[in-house]
């Protein structure tokens, strides 16, 4: 079954690239029903016993294997489900682009890449299939040409770098254990020095860490998100970048265990909390920096990094809760902001330009777009009744049991900033005067909403519901060895205090009764059309009448100082860097061939030399 | 001098100092004078009864060491394709006005010509049996068409015929090589012909057959030589 | 059974005869080294299984062992014969239309005869014949280089012939030195009587043959020749020039240092040295703007990191080594010949103008992604096995000295993503920008050797087994020195 999951995913990808050159109609309904099967399929594998299956004996000496357990059913499940959203959502999308059969092959391939990665079973499976996805995302990233081309080369370097330090980290565990099985390995970490653990741990971290796009690793994600094609942002940023989140589970709960990976260091200097303050710091100031962004999908790849805080953040934090809510923010985060991609790379599809200063007023043109817009953004702050709601005060929860004031607080400040970027997403899309060249917007497709509806009545359904979600990830949690959670259908209870959506919708309700009887005993309204701004008796300007630059203007005077992103300056100092060398080391190459001589006498007078009796080593 | 003592200059004198240095020192412990070499020893010892043929460095060249010398024979037909596939290619042609050869040089020339091809024929048939060989009678053979070249101008070499013999004369070289190959016992170049009598003119199977194909390949590929830099000068 | 003299006789014999072939039926030549490749091919393949039981020794006129020049196809030795045979059967289609404008007749016999000397380097059992055939295999490339006639070329062609001869020269006066002290030319003979290198009658002629193969090789700072002589050079040529003679260099580095001298105290250099030529090679790649001369420094940079894998010398080094070579030769070759199709139709060499090409030219373009992507070591592509193979036995060496220079190796192999993955975006993801073209259409023949590399990187990065196996056994011949001994001299 596992085997089958793979031979499809990666099959189809390639079918569909040479069915897309006899006609694009069947390849796409082909490429969303080779999907939807892989999605029925890990379905199926629901609650199955853990099992290892050899797929590829004696690939270099290893047993390639496979494995589905809880945690890699809720990833995989996760994979399929949104990628299946993804093929639908292109199916518009990239209509007129060229190079369509390229966009659905490599989009295959990454996902079949992800599904690979979650459902290997040993180290270099796992090694393996993260480069497929990692070089089919550079392509894809660089698919629009332009400004993507360098967001692409700054990613691919940085992946390049983190496999490095993966590969090195795999093949050392290898040679001190001679396995790379995921269960052997936890057997043998158990016994190792803490000093080599920490070593494996940090090449871990590197490679995960730039995926996962926690400072200072997170400067390739902004550009490659807002200048990748909408449909794969969403991809990148609901999934791709989790697969981050999983190595790290993997690697500190799975392969280390508990045990060890808290028990590295104590206090502040412990292995686990330096990570926590690194993911405080990766929800603080990405989500600030995201508020003064004035493009769109950019607002959304700061947030995505932000939110990749919050997640890692509860990965690493090392308690039962913390990791629940890590998995379950994960999975909501896969939902909300899949769908924001989604919306604005519509908006952006419509109106050709995703500038936040140039948009407005598009609530009256596309109503179900602002809809779900709105709940996406509602699950990304964190409203009740939204999925993201659970999630945080999950984590806000064990933070405080904990004791630990100083990361709370980061995680509420992060989520301030949450609030500002997400209401100005809103207000500059869809609020506002209608620009005149908007006029004319259109509804867009059925294929187009469908996703994103559906994801929308996800969010709230698994706000209401969080039962479902908290399900299946105490079960992760539990076999890792975490006490498990008291979690019922409405919500989760603990030793400090019960969360229950009842008593939120019933506040709600409650609230809701009230506001609309002050509404309706208040004065009637009157419906005016978008054009009709009271302008206090001067004429009313043609054209903009809504004051969206510089839209949080005072805010972005006082904070903006704090966020230069020093780190890329760092980067770019090391690029410089390697570029001098680069070019110092071309000079040996004078182009004289006298020179050229002088360096083979040389040699061989300087191997000479030793073997005549000056030995220097 | 000036250069010498410059930078440049020491730095080189050093390192050739060093590289002197090595290689003298292993030099000095090669024993000179000494029948040491096993292999030289042998070849004197067994080379007339091996192979049948008195000059014995024949004998290493076309019996021993015979896949040496078809290679040898390859570097030289590599070099003269090379040289005239550059030359034939590179565009850029010097116009020169061309001086009529002496009288002297004319008629030496004329009479000079069929001996030296006389001369370096006798050197590769001979080659197994008296010092000499195919590279020396090529060599020969080469130095005649340069007098020609000289000589009389206007007269040239076809370069489809020497191609055709240079060609032929080297498939011959293999060729016989397979033959050994098929009839002598499995060997490639082995010597599958009868030895003969020794001092004989036939003798020595097929010495006298490689120096000939030897010597014909690299007479023509002198001359195609000559004719190619030639054309390049005029 | 295929003698493995026929592996030589066969291509020299129609070699020789392109010539007379030229005069009776012009168009017949070009697929004269198509026939001979295709039969080496065959013939060395046929081989291998009987070598993999025992290595086939044979001499060359019938005289016994030392005394005459032997052949020994190994598994080393036929696995690197049919492999040279596969790249020189795969250019020779690729040349069929490529080189329609200029004199051909010769181009393939030079191209025969250098593939020859290749052969010959593997197969030989004796270093003065090697010296011969390397000079075969040098002379070609000399000539070949300036084949296109520009002044490019021909500057290319003179520098390199320069520092070639000099290679040359220390090869033969460290065979003369051999020959001196030890009275025989003959590889197995040798390795018998050497003891150790660590006397100067052994150790200055090891130096000098080193340093003269090394010059072949491309080894740091022997190397400077190549990037001018691989980027003038036609297309097709760099492809063979990459792909086969510097590996073949090498080989004979290896051969030389392991099995005639048993110099493993050198090999800890070698392993220093290859690293250098890796950082040099892919430092120097990273600021081109010409395709092929940033492909001919990414070679050396290749080269390095086999030497490195050589100079592991644990059997797996060893395996990682031959692994890379080959899976080197095969990639590069793709390399080459996808660029010299877009060059081809552009007309410009330089990357900037390579922009577009994903439209014009789908196949190539995808022939360097996937060429490209190999080298830097993604699976599923060849190019992953052979660095994985170096990577874990450096590190399974298990010493502090070995890991810092895995560290060295992997920055290399990040710098050399940096500039492929940029040029391949450019390759794919610009537009044409409107520019005019040199030629509105490209030979259809070019594109069939594009796609059984395509194919063969493809099958053998997913199913390295395939040739693991033969490898391993070619990586024991190289380090088991006293059955080489025994293999040609008997038991004695």
């Amino acid at each position: 079954m596992l085997e089958a999951i793979l031979v499809v995913a990666f099959g189809g990808a390639l079918v569909s690239y040479f069915l897309g050159r006899w006609t694009s109609r069947i390849r796409d309904y082909f490429a969303l029903g080779v999907w939807i099967a892989i999605l029925g399929m890990t379905s199926y594998l629901h609650q199955i016993e853990p099992k290892i299956s050899t797929f590829y004996p004696g690939f270099l000496g290893y047993d390639l294997s496979l494995r589905i357990t809880s945690l890699s059913w809720l990833f995989a499940v996760t994979v399929a489900a949104v990628s299946v959203l993804v093929i639908i959502y292109s199916f518009r999308y990239i209509k007129g682009h060229e190079k369509r059969n390229l966009f659905y092959f490599l989009l295959l391939l990454v996902n079949g890449g992800m599904m690979g990665i979650t459902l290997s079973g040993d180290l270099l499976s796992f090694y393996i299939f993260w480069e497929i996805a990692s070089w089919s995302t550079f392509l894809l990233i660089s698919f629009n040409r332009g400004k993507a081309l360098p967001a692409g080369l700054r990613y691919v370097v940085m992946s390049v770098i983190g496999s490095a330090a993966m590969l090195v980290a795999t093949l050392s565990l290898y040679s001190s254990y001679g396995t790379l099985a995921l269960s052997d390995l936890s057997t043998h970490l158990a016994t190792a020095g803490g000093g080599y653990v920490i070593f494996i741990f940090l090449l871990f971290f590197v490679s995960f860490g730039v995926k996962n796009a926690i400072v200072p690793f997170h400067t390739w994600l902004p550009p490659a998100h807002s200048e990748a094609p909408a449909p794969f942002s969403a991809v990148l940023s609901g999934l791709l970048v989790k697969m981050g989140t999983y190595g790290l589970i993997l690697i500190f709960y799975l392969i280390a265990g508990m045990k060890i990976f808290l028990g590295l260091g104590t206090g502040i200097w412990s292995f686990h909390y330096i990570i926590s303050a690194l993911a405080g710091v990766t929800i603080v100031v990405p989500s600030f920096i995201a508020v003064l962004q004035d493009d769109a999908k950019k607002t959304l790849a700061w947030s995505t990094v932000g939110q990749a805080g919050y997640i890692v953040l509860g990965v690493s934090f090392g308690t039962g809760l913390a990791l629940a809510a890590g998995i379950f923010h994960f999975l909501n985060h896969a939902m909300f902001k899949s769908l924001l991609f989604m919306s604005i790379g519509t908006v952006e599809r419509k109106t050709s330009t995703r500038d936040l200063n140039e948009l407005g007023g598009l609530v009256k043109r596309t109503p179900v777009l602002f809809v779900v817009t709105l709940v996406g953004a509602a699950g990304l702050i964190g409203i009740p009744l939204t999925n993201g709601f659970f999630s945080k005060w999950m984590l806000y929860k064990t933070l405080i049991l904990e004791g630990n004031p100083f990361l709370a607080f980061a995680a509420l400040v992060g989520t301030w900033g949450t609030v500002l970027y997400s209401y100005r997403l809103i207000h500059n899309v869809f609020f506002g005067q209608l620009p005149e060249k908007y006029r004319d917007v259109t509804r867009t497709s059925f294929s187009t909403y469908l996703p994103m509806v559906i994801l929308s009545i996800a969010i709230v359904f698994f706000g209401v519901f969080p039962g479902f979600l908290l399900g299946e990830i105490n079960v992760v949690t539990t076999s890792l060895g975490f006490t498990p959670l008291d979690v019922q259908l409405w919500g989760i209870s603990s030793d400090s205090g019960t969360v229950n959506t009842l008593n939120i919708l019933a506040a709600l309700a409650v609230v809701g009764v009230m506001v609309w009887y002050l509404f309706r005993s208040s004065a009637e309204t009157t419906e005016v059309s978008q054009e009709d701004s009271y302008t206090a008796g001067a004429p009313v300007p043609q054209g903009r009448f809504t004051y969206t630059a510089d839209f949080y203007r005072p805010l972005e005077k006082i904070i903006r100082p704090y966020l230069k992103d020093r780190i890329e300056d760092f980067y770019g100092m090391l690029v410089g860097f390697v570029g001098v060398l680069s070019d110092t080391v071309r000079r040996i190459y004078t182009g004289y061939v006298g020179t050229y001589v002088a360096y083979i006498l040389a040699l061989l007078a300087a191997v000479l030399l030793v073997q005549l009796g000056w030995k220097p080593w | 001098m000036r250069d010498i003592l410059s930078f440049r200059g020491f730095v080189a004198l050093f390192l050739l100092g060093i590289i002197v240095a090595g290689i003298s020192s292993a030099v000095g412990q090669i024993p000179f004078g000494q029948p040491d070499s096993e292999v030289g020893q042998l070849y004197l010892e067994n080379g007339l009864q091996d192979t049948g043929a008195p000059n014995l460095v024949t004998s290493v060249v076309a019996g021993y060491r015979a896949l040496d010398t078809l290679g040898e024979v390859v570097v030289l037909f590599v070099a003269a394709t090379g040289l005239s596939a550059v030359l034939a290619t590179s565009k850029r042609r010097v116009e020169r006005e061309l001086e009529d050869a002496s009288l002297v040089l004319k008629t030496g020339c004329r009479i000079f010509f069929p001996l030296i091809l006389l001369f370096g024929a006798y050197l590769f048939i001979h080659g197994h049996l008296t010092p000499g060989g195919g590279f020396q009678g090529g060599a020969v053979i080469g130095s005649a068409f340069l007098l020609v070249y000289l000589g009389c101008s206007g007269r040239r070499v076809s370069a489809d015929a020497a191609g055709a013999i240079e060609s032929l004369s080297g498939f011959g070289f293999v060729f016989l090589g397979l033959l050994g190959l098929l009839v002598g016992g499995s060997y490639f170049l082995s010597n599958f012909l009868p030895k003969g009598d020794l001092y004989e003119l036939i003798s020595a199977g097929i010495f006298p057959l490689i120096y000939i194909l030897i010597g014909l390949k690299v007479g023509s590929e002198f001359a195609g030589i000559v004719d190619s830099m030639i054309e390049e000068s005029k | 059974m295929v003698n493995p003299a026929l592996l030589l006789a066969v291509p020299l014999a129609l070699a020789f005869l392109i010539p007379l072939v030229r005069l009776v039926a012009r168009g017949v030549v070009k697929w004269i080294p198509v026939f001979a490749m295709a039969f080496n091919f065959i013939a060395s393949v046929l081989i291998i299984p009987r070598a993999l039981e025992e290595a086939i020794v044979t001499e060359i006129g019938g005289f016994p062992a030392p005394f005459c020049i032997n052949l020994v196809a190994g598994p080393l030795g036929s696995i690197l014969s049919s492999f040279i045979a596969l790249i020189g059967l795969l250019v020779a289609i690729y040349s069929f239309d490529y080189l329609r404008e200029v004199p051909t007749a010769k181009y393939y016999t030079m191209y025969l005869l250098l593939l020859t000397g290749a052969t010959g380097i593997v197969l030989t059992g004796d270093i003065f014949n090697l010296f011969v055939f390397f000079e075969i295999l040098c002379i070609s490339s000399y000539s070949l280089v300036a084949y296109q006639g520009n002044k490019a070329g021909i500057e290319a062609s003179v520098k390199y012939l320069v520092q070639g001869s000099i290679g040359s020269s220390l090869l033969l006066l460290g065979i003369g030195l051999i020959y001196g002290q030890y009275g025989t030319l003959n590889m197995g003979d040798l390795a018998g009587k050497i003891e150790g290198i660590s006397s100067p009658s052994a150790f200055v002629p090891l130096v000098l043959m080193i340093t003269g193969l090394g010059v072949e090789a491309a080894i740091f700072p022997l190397n400077a020749w190549l990037p001018d002589a691989h980027s003038s050079a036609p297309s097709s040529i760099s492809a063979v020039l990459s792909g086969v003679a510097i590996g073949v260099g090498l080989y004979s580095i290896a051969r030389i240092l392991f099995t005639v001298f048993g110099g493993t105290a050198l090999l800890e250099t070698l392993a220093v040295i290859g690293l250098l030529t890796l950082l040099v090679g892919e430092l120097s790649a990273l600021s081109q703007d010409d395709v092929k001369r940033l492909l001919a420094y990414s070679s050396i940079g290749q080269m390095g990191l086999i030497a490195f894998g050589l100079g592991l010398a644990t059997g797996e080094g060893v395996t990682g080594g031959l692994f890379q070579l080959l899976s080197h030769g095969l990639s590069k070759a793709l390399l080459f010949l996808s660029v010299g199709y877009m060059i081809y139709r552009s007309g410009s060499k330089k990357i900037s103008d390579l922009q577009g090409s994903w439209k014009r030219t789908p196949v190539a373009s995808l022939g360097f992604a996937v060429g490209a992507f190999s080298l830097v070591g993604l699976p599923p592509f060849i190019g992953f096995p052979g660095k994985f193979l170096i990577v874990r036995s450096a590190l399974l060496k298990g010493e502090l000295f070995y890991t810092v220079l895995v560290a060295f190796v992997l920055f290399a192999t990040v710098v050399e993503g940096g500039y492929f993955f940029r040029v391949v975006q450019i390759i794919f993801f610009k537009g044409t920008g409107g520019r005019r073209l040199k030629r509105e259409v490209a030979p259809v023949s070019g594109l069939i050797p594009l796609v059984v590399l395509m194919l063969l990187i493809l099958i053998v990065g997913v199913y390295p087994g395939l040739i693991t196996g033969l490898i391993d056994s070619a990586a024991a011949e190289l380090t088991a020195r006293s059955s080489y001994f025994t293999l040609v001299m008997g038991s004695t």
